[in-house]
């Protein structure tokens, strides 16, 4: 796994990682995020409104956006000619479906967070990991889901006195 | 193995205990039932800046005395953004019961919805009373060829746009009445906003600028009575007793200026009920004069010897608003 | 001796109950996370930044540094024993170290691997006492100009250094200065790209983007992978190298920690420049460089004291100047920021306990580190059997809570869980998310200080070139863009690239 404080992890080749790099599946993987950039970068360009521009010497608010936007197309546009096919892997369809649930379960725990609190949230997503992601026993997963929530809101409700949205949980015992 | 997963968690929690481990809980029993009126609950104080900022520290104590004072806990929310706008405007939404109220500074209120969308004006907020301010000080390094306020006129006069002056940011009040006296007093001054004080100060002991107008916090009183630096002038409408020998910029031919100051006021929203907002008022009152308050205020520098209550304040909001409306858009609009 | 004196009151900063704590823990959980292949120190930092908010800033850096040269000596250990590399800057110990394994020789390679970090860590120690006060005193002359210029050639070098596209690099770097102009303008104070949500008028937050983009986009990518157990375990015998292996790498040590000082100041430097740039050197020294692959302890010693003594002197530039040369120091300065403490040549005058306290702090790390792993070595071992999917479970959880509590903004959260959809999908396509944070922190210092300079010369570009701290830093600016322009071109032709190609190449032959 690389540590991407360095940024790299270096070539190599007698090393074999666990998981060999696939060979790029190609154009999309290496193309469509020039694609992206390209589209983030219009996006930013149509968010520019009335920003003065300045000049170099006079540089207003919108000279360095405008810098940066032109940058990012540009060495996009290099990347179509370069090959960029470095550290590339292939999204294979179980894999990537696993990622996507897995970001369901933190969304889905962003919304039970704001409608009815922190220990709910919690449970519901360590469930939905432990069980649901990574397979883990029934009893672990339980005794986890249950604790690792109520061991955070008291530490940080109770100990450090941040305020959550309406705890329905807590509010059984009367906490907030 | 889930012996070992288990170990985990209690190893990351125990950290996490750990690590607040001198803040202890701030939830003092709040024997509110007994109380005829306000203050029937909790109450929470929004701070629109970052936790640990200036703004952030005097919140804090002021809610420590209010707690003293009440009998029921405050609590602190800090809500950044936009100068302090945005929890501003997350107070004007709040409940009128005087359980929400807000630290915030003046120019978050009466200047910031001038230049911005953000949601409300001025007259969607009481303001309850002013909990200190800190007038900006013109600075020199003591080496300067500046030695009157005068020398620096003069000299940006002969030199238009040459003498550097560092502000703490742009929007500033002591930032806005240097771009008054460039436009109404023609006396080209080269502003050069940094992030925050320390920052400025920096570059005036670097000589990267010539003058700089913070406040007169501990840093720069620490540089002045080391005799690295020299003040001017100071921005506020009277002499301060800290600095009595240093000359305002009214008095110096600049009128007009005197709204350089960095106020930082307790607001409550729109259609708090006068009673309340008066018991905020007179609790704000003791709170500030409260001697732990006071020293966590800075208040020999910064809490004004005459307590301004929510009447005289808004006014004096207003006052600068309608004075500064104009200039502020064309500044910033 | 001045600094000395500070450094003994610093100490007695370390040595309450307190701050004792927070050390053992840092390089504890560096260890622990060192031999964990899959969270590295970037990611691990991201996670505990929300955490250090209730502390002291002192007890808060301590325990941040403490996570990062701890990391230094955990991922030799998975790097030795396995062919795992727990973190990126002991992946080139895995040649050497893991043919010892097989060798049977596991044990010297993790006692030399200790050793020499502590003792490159402790040199460098010594050295950040001494440069930093120095540095200090200079860069209070450091100007506007001077700030940009540096700005410039950390970005340069991050980009250019960082990776092996720098096409990918130079886009992330821009995508994430790009996305710290979101926020007021730092002049004008007039509110830019806020795609009118007031959540956007104070920008975005930094611990949101880093927790998203390494935490979340790390774990996610862990569980693609479905990481379970690990290969079997080289056996360990006896720890303590023999007095041939100390002969034979006592020198690799001495280099190693001369190599990695300088480079972890570098900006873009950091733990696997110098390890590489380590390993190339004792190959390139060694009277038999064709040992190297094949268990020769030198290829063991000098990179693991390389990136140890990198790892320490990083902190020059950040405590002095306020900038970060990499992107653990970037996160550090977001723990200080979030403090209200903005390092520069002010912080050691303003904050003596802080900077003082830290430096004292990593001796006392560095002695914990090497009981650790010497004779506790074993223990941490076990920690390769902890399904990393319940570790990432937990995590997750508490990062989520965690940068809630920072602006009490539901908002900051789903700012989190797309950057870290993001994190997973540049991993997967080969984008690092390193430059991007260190161009976010950087972004707003570079602007600052260019419109800044414009401001005080009125105008005029050649302010950067007429003073001579900033003209000399942007010459090197110059060389370096113009050396690998030029290696680029020699390479299309078959030729050798510059320098740090040469580098990067030495090291993989």
């Amino acid at each position: 796994m690389t540590d991407m404080t360095d940024d790299q992890l270096p070539d190599i080749s007698e090393v074999p990682t666990e998981h060999p790099p696939t060979r790029g599946t190609g154009w999309i993987a290496s193309k469509v995020p020039l694609l992206v950039m390209i589209a983030v970068a219009i996006l930013f360009h149509t968010q520019m409104g009335d920003m003065e521009v300045g000049s170099l010497t006079e540089p207003g608010p919108g000279f360095w956006p405008r810098v940066l936007i032109v940058g990012i197309i540009l060495f996009s546009l290099v990347g179509f000619v370069a090959d960029l096919k470095d550290g590339i892997e292939s999204f294979e369809l179980s894999g990537t479906v696993r990622v996507l649930a897995g970001f369901g379960a933190l969304a889905a725990f962003v919304v039970i967070f704001d409608n009815t609190g922190m220990i709910l949230a919690g449970i519901v997503f360590l469930m939905l990991w432990l069980k649901g992601l990574n397979g883990e026993s029934w009893r672990l997963t339980v005794i986890l889901a249950l604790v690792t929530p109520l061991l955070t809101y008291l530490l940080f409700v109770e100990a450090l006195g941040v305020r959550f949205p309406e705890d329905l949980i807590a509010s059984l015992w009367g906490g907030r | 193995m889930k012996k070992l997963g288990i170990g985990l968690v209690a190893g990351v929690l125990t950290l996490s205990l750990a690590a607040c481990g001198g803040s202890g809980s701030s939830d003092a029993g709040a024997d509110a039932g007994a109380a005829d009126g306000y203050p029937e609950d909790d109450i929470t104080m929004i701070v629109t800046y970052a936790a640990g900022g200036p703004t952030d520290i005097a919140g804090r104590a002021v809610a420590a005395a209010f707690e003293k004072e009440l009998g029921v806990s405050v609590v602190v929310e800090n809500v950044e953004g936009a100068s302090g706008a945005v929890g501003s405007a997350q107070l004007s939404q709040a409940r009128p019961d005087g359980l929400t109220i807000a630290m915030t500074t003046a120019s978050a209120v009466s200047r910031v919805p001038l230049i911005e969308e953000v949601g409300f004006t001025q007259d969607d907020v009481i303001p309850v009373g002013t909990v200190t301010e800190g007038a900006g000080v013109i600075l020199v390094p003591a080496d300067s060829p500046y030695k009157t306020i005068d020398d620096l006129v003069e000299a940006a006069k002969k030199n238009p746009d040459k003498i550097t002056i560092g502000a703490a940011g742009a929007q500033t009040p002591q930032a806005v009445e240097i771009e008054r006296m460039k436009s109404e007093y023609d006396v080209p001054l080269q502003l050069v906003p940094f992030q925050g004080d320390a920052p400025s100060l920096t570059a005036l002991l670097g000589k990267n600028v010539d003058a700089i107008v913070p406040s007169y916090n501990a840093a720069v009183r620490a540089q002045h009575e080391a005799g690295a630096i020299r003040p001017l002038a100071i921005m506020g409408e009277e002499r301060a007793d800290y600095l009595p020998e240093v000359p305002t910029l009214a008095e110096s031919g600049f009128e007009d200026l005197i709204y350089g100051v960095s106020t930082f006021i307790l607001i409550a929203p729109k259609g708090t009920p006068e009673a309340v907002v008066a018991k905020l008022e007179e609790t704000l009152e003791a709170a500030v004069k409260d001697p732990d308050t006071y020293k966590a205020l800075d208040g020999d520098v910064l809490v004004p010897e005459k307590f301004t209550g929510s009447k005289d304040l808004t006014k004096k909001m207003k006052d600068e608003s309608a004075a500064l409306k104009d200039v502020l858009q064309e500044l910033f609009g | 001796m001045d600094s000395l004196s500070s450094l003994i009151d610093g100490f007695g900063v370390v040595f309450t109950p307190e701050n004792l704590l927070f050390v053992f823990l840092g390089v504890t959980i560096g260890t622990v996370i060192g031999v964990l292949p899959g969270l590295g120190p970037t990611a691990t930092i991201a996670l505990l930044l929300p955490i250090t908010y209730g502390i002291s800033p002192e007890a808060a850096i301590m325990m941040l540094a403490g996570v990062y040269y701890g990391s230094m000596y955990g991922g030799t250990i998975t790097s030795v024993l396995l062919r795992i590399p727990g973190e990126a800057a002991s992946a080139i110990t895995a040649l050497d170290g893991y043919e010892m394994t097989k060798q049977g020789r596991g044990g010297p390679a993790l006692g030399i691997a200790a050793i020499g970090s502590f003792i490159g860590g402790t040199v460098a120690i010594v050295g950040l006492a001494f440069v930093a006060p120095l540095l200090a005193t200079w860069a209070v002359r450091f100007g506007p100009p001077e700030y940009a210029a540096l700005t410039i050639l950390g970005l340069v070098l991050v980009t250019y250094l960082g990776t092996k596209s720098t096409v990918k690099s130079i886009i992330v770097a821009l995508f994430g200065l790009l996305l710290a102009s979101i926020g007021p303008d730092p002049i004008r104070g007039t509110s830019r790209f806020n795609f009118d949500m007031p959540e956007l008028f104070s920008g975005i937050d930094l611990v949101a983007i880093a927790m998203g983009l390494f935490g979340i986009g790390e774990i996610m990518y862990n569980l693609e992978q479905r990481i379970k157990g690990t290969g079997t375990i080289g056996k360990i015998d006896r720890i303590l190298p023999t007095k041939d292996d100390w002969k034979q790498s006592r020198w690799s040590i001495f280099r190693g920690t001369l190599l990695g000082f300088p480079i972890g100041m570098l900006p873009g430097g950091g733990g696997v420049m110098s390890s590489l740039a380590s390993y190339a050197a004792e190959k390139k020294i060694a009277k038999d460089p064709s040992r190297f692959g094949k268990g020769a302890i030198e290829g063991v010693a000098g990179p693991e004291t390389a990136n140890n003594a990198s790892s320490i002197s990083a902190f020059i530039p950040l405590l002095t100047l306020g900038l970060p040369s990499n992107a653990v120091l970037a996160l550090i300065l977001g723990a200080l920021m979030m403090q209200d403490i903005t390092p520069g040549p002010a912080l050691i005058e303003e904050q003596p306990e802080l900077f003082w306290g830290v430096i004292a702090s990593m001796f006392v790390g560095n002695l914990i580190l090497l009981a650790l792993n010497l004779p506790f070595v074993g223990i941490f071992v076990q920690l390769l059997r902890v399904r990393i999917g319940i570790i990432g479970g937990i995590a997750l959880l508490v990062t989520l809570v965690g940068v809630y509590t920072i602006s009490y903004m539901e908002f900051d959260m789903w700012v989190m869980l797309a950057a870290g959809l993001v994190g997973y999908l540049m991993r997967k396509t080969g984008f690092e998310p390193a430059p991007l944070v260190l161009a976010f922190v950087l972004g707003s210092v570079l602007e600052v200080a260019f419109r800044q300079s414009m401001l005080l010369s009125n105008g005029d570009l050649s302010i950067f070139v007429s003073r001579p701290i900033s003209g000399s830093i942007i010459a090197v600016v110059a060389l370096v863009v113009a050396t690998s322009v030029f290696g680029a071109i020699r390479r299309r032709r078959g030729g050798k690239g510059g320098i740090v190609e040469m580098t990067k190449q030495l090291a993989e032959d």
